[in-house]
Order: structure tokens, then sequence, then C-alpha cells
């Protein structure tokens, strides 16, 4: 968890990631910067996200983003 | 059949007299009937194209559901046979130009493009990945999959509907209620009224200008970009309206593709607002799928090592943006200018990506940027950009900065009261009608914006309703422009 915690902080530090459950809603992760975040989630993980679970309930906050990672095989 | 034509509205009032008439378990079949039969209109041979396209992509589906791992090589078979033959239809007329431009050649054929092919091919090709993707099952019955792809109110502009929603509203029994159809016919009405007295006024004024840039030069590129913009939001929007209210009337909600776009406070937010079903299916079928992409993950690899970490995550963001904005603005048109428009966009949409940290710190720091002047400042300044992009529409690449350093050079100075305005074709009746019309619509975009007030709207006594909406009709018998000048009936998007 705390490694996925980084890496948003390093993408945008201004939310509240163990807290916050409105990422996406509220606008603090942009499309654009969802699309780093999955590219950088892929290398340090070593999972493949598909396109078809790129969607708001999985990225809205760092716990479901965790599990996301977890159920798609990656050592988070 | 043309929605503003009288053959529409004596077919749409006949269908749906019948469509309340029958027993309701056949009211989707008459629908396919009635479908095919306005997209008859333009000559039976049409027909074929969306037959076509129903028939391969319902047979692909059933077989990919069928299967316990979906082939990607008929997914692919299924993409490539429709995109394929928009592709042909579409594009090979612009293909052919350039070649004649290289070789010296006068080659061109002269296809007539089928009504809405864009939009049924997009909206099958989303089915078919979706269910290729296992979202849904594909449907069994070919008839009902046939009135999915040609739903007549979608077939003119839009919108891009996903099957999932669309399924229940298209096969389930509809009982005439007399408040959805008093709001279909309201909604129709206010298409009727962006169409006929807002879009087909200023068109050909509008076409006037950005035609003789030499001509139409200082205040009248500022009159030429705002006119350019209301122009292609009245039409596009109005028919949207037309065809939404249409559908609503007969019991069938259809996905929106407007939500207020002008009060957009970044380019970003627009394009989340502005013809908003196209834009999410590119984001869904493209912008994602472009960014997780093999390549995109590769080429991030490379450029991690090459350039460090940061350069390497923004990788699949740029290769994902280019691939949507080419495809945006190749499908608004088949000419380069479409295609630097696309680009334009893309590198704008980029830059605020950059500055994304440097706003957020920016909004953090200034507490001024919560007060609302500030926010009305932020909504205009996107409105401008976005009329200017639209620029890169109409006017050649370099003609777009020479104009904007025309224009800003005849700010202080330049006057549109100088004899040119008349050269228009408008009377000071016509400018009056469209400056009326448009401050209406801006303000029941405030007003719909205004939770509290749209409440109180929709509170107020049945006499002021009927007298808003006879009014309304009102404005759009008198002040509506027929037939006058160019062929008013014709929608800009049906061309898509």
């Amino acid at each position: 968890m705390d490694e996925l915690i980084e890496l948003l902080e390093e993408i945008n530090p201004e939310a509240e990631y163990r807290t916050c459950e409105t990422l996406i809603d509220d606008g603090f992760l942009t499309s654009f910067e969802l699309v780093m975040l999955v590219t950088q989630i892929q290398q340090t993980f070593g999972v493949t996200i598909p396109p078809t679970r790129i969607i708001p309930e999985n990225f809205n906050s760092a716990e479901s983003i965790y599990n996301l990672i977890r159920e798609l095989g990656g050592d988070c | 059949m043309l929605l503003v034509s009288y053959k529409f509205a004596a077919f749409f009032a006949g269908l749906a007299v019948v469509y309340y008439s029958i027993p309701r378990r056949y009211q989707w079949v008459l629908l396919l009937a009635a479908s095919y039969l306005f997209y008859a209109g333009g000559g039976p041979v049409y027909l074929l194209y969306p037959m076509a396209t129903t028939l391969s992509v319902w047979l692909i589906a059933r077989r990919l559901s069928a299967m316990e791992r979906p082939s990607k090589r008929l997914l692919l078979l299924g993409l490539l046979l429709n995109f394929g033959i928009l592709a042909v239809l579409k594009y090979t007329n612009f293909a052919l130009g350039n070649l004649n431009r290289l070789a010296g050649t006068d080659y061109s054929v002269s296809w007539v493009l089928p009504l809405g092919i864009s939009y049924y091919t997009f909206q099958s090709m989303g089915y078919l990945i979706d269910v290729y993707h296992g979202k849904y099952k594909a449907e069994p019955n070919l008839a009902r999959f046939a009135l999915f792809v040609s739903f007549f109110p979608q077939m003119t502009a839009g919108p891009i509907n996903r099957f999932d929603a669309m399924k229940q509203e298209l096969f389930a029994e509809h009982r005439p209620d007399s408040v959805r159809i008093w709001t279909g016919a309201q909604r129709m009405l206010t298409g009727y009224f962006k169409k006929l007295v807002i879009a087909d006024r200023i068109g050909p004024a509008v076409s006037a200008i950005i035609a003789s840039p030499e001509v139409f030069d200082g205040p009248y590129v500022l009159l030429g970009m705002l006119g350019y913009t209301v122009w292609m939001y009245a039409d596009f929007a109005g028919g949207i309206d037309i065809v939404i209210g249409a559908a609503q009337i007969l019991g069938i909600r259809m996905t929106e593709n407007f939500d207020r776009p002008f009060a957009s406070r970044s380019l970003a937010e627009f394009w989340r607002r502005w013809h908003m079903s196209l834009m999410q299916w590119l984001r869904e079928y493209i912008f994602f799928p472009a960014a997780s992409s093999r390549f995109s993950q590769k080429t991030a690899a490379l450029f991690q090592k090459w350039f460090g970490k940061k350069c390497g995550r923004k990788a699949p963001v740029y290769i994902a943006n280019l691939t949507v904005w080419l495809i945006a603005g190749i499908w608004h048109g088949a000419s380069w200018n479409f295609v630097v428009w696309g680009l334009a966009n893309c590198v704008v949409m980029l830059i605020s990506a950059e500055l994304t940290g440097v706003y957020r710190k920016f909004r953090k720091r200034f507490a001024f940027t919560g007060r609302k002047w500030y926010r009305c400042f932020e909504v205009v300044r996107t409105f401008l950009l976005f009329c200017w992009l639209e620029m890169f529409e109409y006017y050649p690449f370099m003609t777009v900065f020479a104009m904007t350093a025309n224009l800003a050079a005849s700010l202080a100075s330049g006057s549109l009261a100088d004899g040119r305005l008349q050269l228009l074709g408008l009377e000071r009746a016509d400018w009056l009608a469209l400056l009326i019309s448009v401050l209406l619509l801006v303000l029941s975009g405030i007003l719909t914006g205004e939770k509290r007030i749209s409440a109180r709207i929709r509170r107020s006594p049945a006499w002021m309703q009927y007298a808003a909406v006879f009014g309304l009709f009102l404005a759009v018998l008198i002040t509506g422009v027929y037939g006058r000048g160019y062929e008013a009936s014709q929608f800009i998007y049906n061309q898509f």
C-alpha cells in the first residue's frame, strides 16, 4: 500500500490518499493522470490493467486501486 | 427524410398515433419498419449500408458471445469490415484529392454518403467491443439488433447510444404518458427554435464571413468566430433536441449529447460536455485502450530508460491523446482542416495537462480563484479558446494566425459599422431576432444550471408553462427561417 501511495503522491501530491474516496469524482486524478498512474502501476507491480477495468469505481480511492492490483495478481 | 420538413412532421405524427394504438408487444417491430422507411426516404439503395452493418455485426457478436475465449481475430474482422466501409465511403475522395495534388491527376468518385453512417458505425462497433469484453451477451434476435442500429431518431445526428442502456428503452412496452409526451414535444420545439430561428438565420452570414477572409477582416474575424460557434451549437444541439424529444414522445430515453458546454471552465471540461456521446465513445474505446496498448507501454519503458521516469509515464498519455484527436478530427470531416483542428485541440489539451500541477498550486495559493468573478473569467476564456480553435476548421492553417493577428491589430480601432455588414444579407430585424434568441439561450442555460431556479420553474403554474411554450411556438413560426438563401433544412452534423 505504501508504495502505491508513493506513486499517487508523485502524480498529484495535493490529495489525502489514505482517506479520500473521490479521487476521480473530485478531479484529484484527471484522465491524463489516470493513464500515467496505470502506466506506473503496470511497470511497478507487473500487472496488466485491461482498458475495461479503467473505470472510476476502481480508481476513486487508494484502497480500490490496491484491491484492483491484488485482484489482477500484482504484488502490492 | 429531413427532420425539418412537413414530410417528417406527417411521418412522425402518424407513427406516434399508430405506435400507441397497436398491441404494445409489437411497438418495437413498428419502430423498425418506420426506421427503415425513414432511411429509405433518401433512396432504397441506402438501406443496404445499415443492413450490411447490422447483419455482419450481429453474426460476429453472436459468434463471439458463444466462445469461451472470444476470438480477437473475429473482433478485428468485424472492426475492419465496418470501419472499412466507412473509410471507403467517407475518405476515398479525400485520398484521391491528395493523390491528385501530388501526381497532377484528376481522379474522383461520386458516391453519396449514407445518412448518419459515422453514428451507426461507431454505435455498432461499441456494441461489438462490449460483447467481446463480455460486458453483456450478444442480442439473439436479428430484428431487435437491427432496430438498435437503425432507430430513426439517432440516424441523423446521433447521439451514439449504448446497447446496454438502449435495450430496455427500445424493447419495453410503452403506454402513452401525457407528461412525457408533453415534455418531449417541448424538447422538439426547443430544437426547432435553435435550428430555424438561430442556426438557419446566422448560417449564411457566417458562411459569407469565413469564405472571404480578405473582405471580412478585422472585427469581422471576431464576429465570424463567435457566429460560427453559435451556428454550430444551435444547429447540432437543435437537431439533438428534436431527436431526443421525438424519442421521448415514443417513451424512449436516449443518451444526452450536451450538458451546457459553454459553462465549462476548461477545454477538457468542455469536451466532456459537448458531443458527449462521441467523446465518451472515444475515451472508452480509443483513449484508454491506446494508452494501455503494448505499443504505448513499450514506448513508456523505452522513454523511461532514456529520459527518466517522469517522461516514461507521460508517453502513453501523449500517444493516446494524439490518437483520439486524429480520429476526432477526421471524424468531423474528410479534409486537412479537420485533421489540423484535431491536432490543435490535442496540443492545447496536452499543454493544459502539463500545467495541471501549476493550476492546482495557483488555486490553493490564491483565494480569489474560488470567487464567482474568477469562475466567470474561466468560462469566458474557455469559450473564446474553443471559438479560436474552431477557426482551424474553416480557415487554412496559416490564415488562422494571420487573421488572429489582423483581429488583434484592429481591436482598438476596428468597427463593424463600415458598410460590410450589409453584405452579409441580414436585415436589422434579423440581427435583433438573433440577439434576442441567443440571449434567451444563454439565460435558459444559466437558469437550468441553477438547481433551485430550475426546480422553481418546473413547479410554476401550468398556465405559465403553456404560455411559454406557446410563445416559443409563435417565435418558431414567425421568426423561423424557411428555405431562404440556402438549403435551410440540412443539418450540418447529418454529413457525418
